[in-house]
């Protein structure tokens, strides 16, 4: 049977102790941030992995075939205007071929004076790694 | 006659690098954004609850990168020290709670004539000069009058155990932080990806 409680040692007991029914843990401290509501984690290395280097000439040659369709010099250049602009070669036996989602036969003439995109090629030059991305406009009657 | 217009030479690891670097922008990006979401959509619902703008600006967010990738986190600074122990008040509300008298009997509850103390603080029998109040106890329930007015109205209420109902719910709250965090940072990517090819192309 519990003694009746004296005033003094009331005073002593007007302490609080607060259990948590249902909590799972203790509170933890976050590296002295305070305590964890709630973490998000993001690993990238799973993404990472998905960019392999054939898909990601394929971005490429997407954002080159958009830049050349949105550039309207295109009507104005000629062979000899590129050949001394860019320096470059142009010798169509070393493509090496088409890229798998490329649809050559595209019409994008509408608005772009009256070409047709006619073909893209993808052209490795000493290394896998290192690419040439070739845009061909032919420029036909429409 | 066939006309080259454009042509992009460009060594495709560095692209890839530019990718990661892209990857790890947007990541930062979009979880940062997550985390300053939750922290408001935490503030408000602390508001909503009842439990006022102090404990709902104690609510915190930060995000940082990891070896892995990137990390954000919502902590509370609503940290009490009670001589039972240190507790915090932000998940105090989250549960069903009960307090009791971490060393006697009685949890001593002050009425209005216990007065304030310093800066509107409740005061407890503590506060008063040693053997001021007098205790009459009936079962699990009493009262504290003063020791020289033992006929007026309480000073405290003594209770044995206080009960009190969960008062804040942040789980729908987690859960919608999560949500297509993933195709977020994706969609952000590819569009810092095309960026790069087209710069690529400029140059």
């Amino acid at each position: 049977m519990r003694n009746q409680p004296e005033p003094a040692d009331l005073v002593a007991d007007s302490t609080v102790l607060i259990l948590l029914d249902g909590a799972e843990e203790e509170p933890k401290e976050e590296d002295n941030t305070g305590v964890l509501v709630h973490r998000m984690k993001v690993g990238l290395e799973g993404y990472v992995a998905g960019t392999d280097p054939a898909s990601r000439l394929n971005d490429l040659l997407t954002a080159a075939r958009e830049a050349a369709l949105s550039d309207r010099r295109v009507s104005g250049l000629t062979y000899g205007h590129l050949r001394e602009e860019f320096k470059f070669p142009f010798f169509d036996g070393l493509a090496l071929g088409p890229l798998a989602d490329f649809d050559p036969f595209r019409e994008y003439g509408s608005s772009h004076g009256g070409y047709f995109l006619q073909e893209f090629w993808l052209q490795y030059a000493t290394q896998p790694t290192n690419a040439t991305v070739l845009v061909r406009v032919e420029d036909v009657e429409t | 006659m066939p006309v080259f217009i454009s042509r992009i030479e460009s060594n495709v690891s560095s692209v890839l690098k530019a990718d990661r670097d892209a990857l790890l922008k947007a990541a930062r990006k979009i979880v940062a954004g997550r985390v300053t979401y939750g922290k408001n959509a935490i503030r408000r619902a602390v508001i909503a609850a009842g439990l006022g703008p102090r404990l709902a600006n104690a609510v915190r967010g930060a995000s940082r990168d990891t070896p892995g990738g990137v990390e954000g986190i919502i902590f509370s600074k609503a940290k009490v020290k009670r001589p039972g122990g240190v507790f915090d008040l932000l998940q105090l509300f989250q549960v069903d709670r009960t307090i009791r008298a971490s060393q006697g009997t009685f949890l001593a509850i002050p009425t209005k004539l216990a007065g304030r103390g310093t800066r509107g603080a409740h005061l407890s029998p503590a506060d008063y000069p040693e053997h001021y109040f007098l205790a009459r106890v009936k079962g699990d329930r009493g009262v504290l009058v003063p020791r020289n007015e033992p006929e007026s109205e309480p000073y405290f209420i003594l209770v044995r155990v206080v009960s009190q109902r969960q008062r804040l719910d942040l789980a729908r709250i987690k859960r919608t932080l999560g949500v297509d965090l993933g195709p977020r940072i994706i969609k952000e990517w590819r569009s810092k990806r095309a960026r790069v090819a087209l710069q690529l192309l400029a140059a």
